[in-house]
């Protein structure tokens, strides 16, 4: 069975994969520091942001009852759906019953989660992501490699090979040639479009809207332009009233990317310009379960800025495709084994040091840390042989009782500890440390 | 710096290029700007309104490019530095999204604080079918973090506030 120590030795082994992360991971952490820092008013935002979150995992089904009411008095189609599959079938059938033939699609990590654009090719409709990153993970056949920054992992050079050999592109490999190029190849595909396809960042229980944030204006052409809007989302993203919303939206541009705020903050409520409908497809099913989970509750509170992936060591040598999931980084532990309990690496839980980083910058107070530990508990608990459980029982009470280790010490420091320490779960301890680590310490 | 002043600042250091004046200088400085810039997209009455007073010939088709859009916006923001535009039939998305640059017009009595007190005074933010909270200009750090303006939207944004009276 594939594991994550062996993913991330892969990982480990590219250098151009490692020299991409150790300078994307690196500006991104520093602009986040730096604006932070200047930010006198963000602890507050912060506190209230965390507040506004844990009013979500309190009041879930009647704040979605009450959006679901709201959005449907602006005209907008809410389709609830209980399974990845539900979700994928309901918007492929939107847009068959619709002729549709060509999507747009901004940035969205829940059609990732259902895998939507695999079906909605063998639906024989062609997809086309618009993000400039999600576009370029898309022409490799890749899928993001962070949540906000889905080619984090690749040099400009590579950018630049990537277009000339599959777009016919003969420009320099300067981000700013290789953006124009991008814009006006994507124009084009933006004006065809039958429909767009974008995920949501808020969903509005008092006013019935959602919003959407982004930086680059394809989320905007998705929504103004095709005659179809098909917006796939999550119950965790609601958020009881405008008044929640405000600190949200200082504080996930903040830790996502070091801004105020995303240069665009869409509010829909309706169709508009080109565009004459708009379809919610609302995916509950795991994720109101999870909303209501004693362990995976808080991970739902995340509002997916990514700020603690690029916070982490571990995500920094590593990247996201070592994760092997849609969610990497030290949110990726508990959203894996939550959404994806088989499908998840088996030691996913130990991409981690524990150092805290996460918890420090994270901007809604998610206890990555504690979640973690948890998703170890849950998953050793399934894992262990009833002899291991038993070994585990004796080396806690060896741990914790002064007396058992005053009796064991004469045998740890006899001729008996060099072959006993190459015997079964000692090994793995006595590879990085001594089997008797306490016989330096004062008697 | 009274909510004015910090919201001009603000904007500056998102990227806008701002500018004080008079409403009744509106169209002169509409004639010089853009005359002969060819057809420009508006979204608002007054400020087609104006344009046709500048002679400027107006644009009406939303999938052809140009060079400069103009919209009336509803709300300035000092707290982040937004302007908020409320889209409806009078004032349509694609204005303030096709063309390469983008000057707003807003009235300076119209700052609001911050966020909190948009959404608390702004009723008509939760009817319209849609707003938009406009920062800066399109940009992206995709490659290699490094800032790229006009991804699909205006690389330049403009902000005139209108002082006095019409």
């Amino acid at each position: 069975m594939k594991r994550f120590r062996d993913t991330a030795q892969r990982a480990l082994a590219d250098t151009a994969l490692r020299r991409a992360l150790e300078h994307n991971t690196r500006v991104s952490v520093e602009k986040r520091h730096r604006r932070i820092e200047a930010s006198p008013g963000y602890p507050r935002d912060r506190r209230r942001a965390a507040r506004a979150r844990q009013r979500l995992l309190q009041e879930a089904r009647s704040l979605l009852q009450q959006w679901i009411r709201n959005a449907r008095a602006h005209g907008i189609q809410v389709h609830p759906v209980a399974s990845d599959r539900e979700a994928r079938e309901t918007v492929v059938r939107l847009l068959k019953e619709r002729g549709v033939r060509r999507v747009v699609k901004s940035k969205s990590m829940v059609t990732e989660e259902i895998g939507l654009n695999a079906a909605l090719e063998a639906a024989g409709i062609q997809v086309t992501e618009t993000d400039l990153g999600e576009w370029i993970v898309q022409l490799l056949g890749q899928r993001p490699s962070h949540i906000t920054a889905p080619a984090l992992h690749l040099r400009r050079q590579e950018i630049q090979q990537l277009f000339r050999e599959r777009l016919g592109y003969a420009g320099s490999d300067n981000p700013e040639e290789l953006t124009q190029f991008a814009r006006r190849f994507l124009r084009q595909r933006f004006l065809e479009a039958e429909a767009g396809i974008t995920g949501a960042n808020f969903l509005v229980a008092e006013t019935g809207g959602l919003v959407i944030l982004e930086n680059e204006g394809n989320a905007r052409f998705c929504l103004t332009f095709p005659p179809v809007h098909v917006v796939v989302t999550t119950v965790e993203k609601v958020v009881a009233t405008l008044e929640d919303l405000a600190p949200l939206l200082r504080v996930l541009p903040m830790a996502a990317t070091g801004q105020d705020q995303t240069a665009y903050v869409n509010g829909i409520q309706g169709p508009g310009d080109g565009t004459r409908e708009v379809h919610v497809v609302l995916l509950h099913g795991p994720h109101l379960e999870g909303l209501e989970h004693p362990v995976y509750q808080q991970a739902l509170a995340c509002i997916r800025c990514g700020a603690c992936s690029t916070e982490c060591p571990v995500y920094q040598v590593t990247g996201g495709h070592a994760y092997e999931s849609v969610y990497s980084g030290p949110i990726g532990i508990p959203l894996s084994h939550l959404l994806w309990p088989h499908q998840t690496l088996p030691d996913l839980a130990y991409a981690c040091t524990l150092c805290g980083r996460c918890v420090e910058v994270c901007p809604v107070e998610v206890p990555l840390v504690d979640l973690i530990l948890r998703v170890r508990q849950a998953t050793q608990a399934r894992a262990l042989s009833p002899l291991l459980k038993a070994w585990v029982r004796g080396w806690s009470l060896f741990m914790t009782s002064p007396l058992v280790q005053a009796m064991a010490t004469p045998l740890l420091r006899s001729p008996l500890a060099g072959p006993l320490s190459q015997v079964g779960p000692f090994h793995a301890w006595t590879r990085v440390r001594g089997l008797s680590f306490f016989e330096d310490e004062e008697p | 710096m009274n909510g004015v002043g910090r919201f001009l600042a603000q904007l500056q250091k998102n990227g806008w290029q701002v500018r004080r004046l008079q409403q009744r200088q509106t169209v002169q400085e509409l004639a010089d700007l853009l005359g002969g810039q060819g057809a420009v997209p508006a979204g608002g009455q007054r400020a087609r309104a104006w344009l046709q007073q500048a002679g400027v010939p107006l644009a009406r088709e939303p999938r052809k490019p140009y060079a400069w859009g103009l919209v009336e916006a509803a709300y300035g923001v000092a707290g982040v530095g937004s302007v908020v535009l409320v889209f409806d039939e009078h004032h349509p998305r694609w204005v303030s999204l096709v063309p390469e640059r983008l000057l707003v017009l807003l009235e300076a009595r119209r700052v609001v604080p911050d966020l909190e007190t948009l959404f608390r005074q702004a009723r008509e933010l939760q009817k319209a079918p849609g707003w938009l909270l406009l920062h800066g200009p399109s940009v992206t750090a995709d490659i290699e973090k490094h800032l790229v303006y006009g991804v699909h939207g205006p690389a330049e944004v403009h902000l005139w506030l209108l002082e006095g009276a019409p």
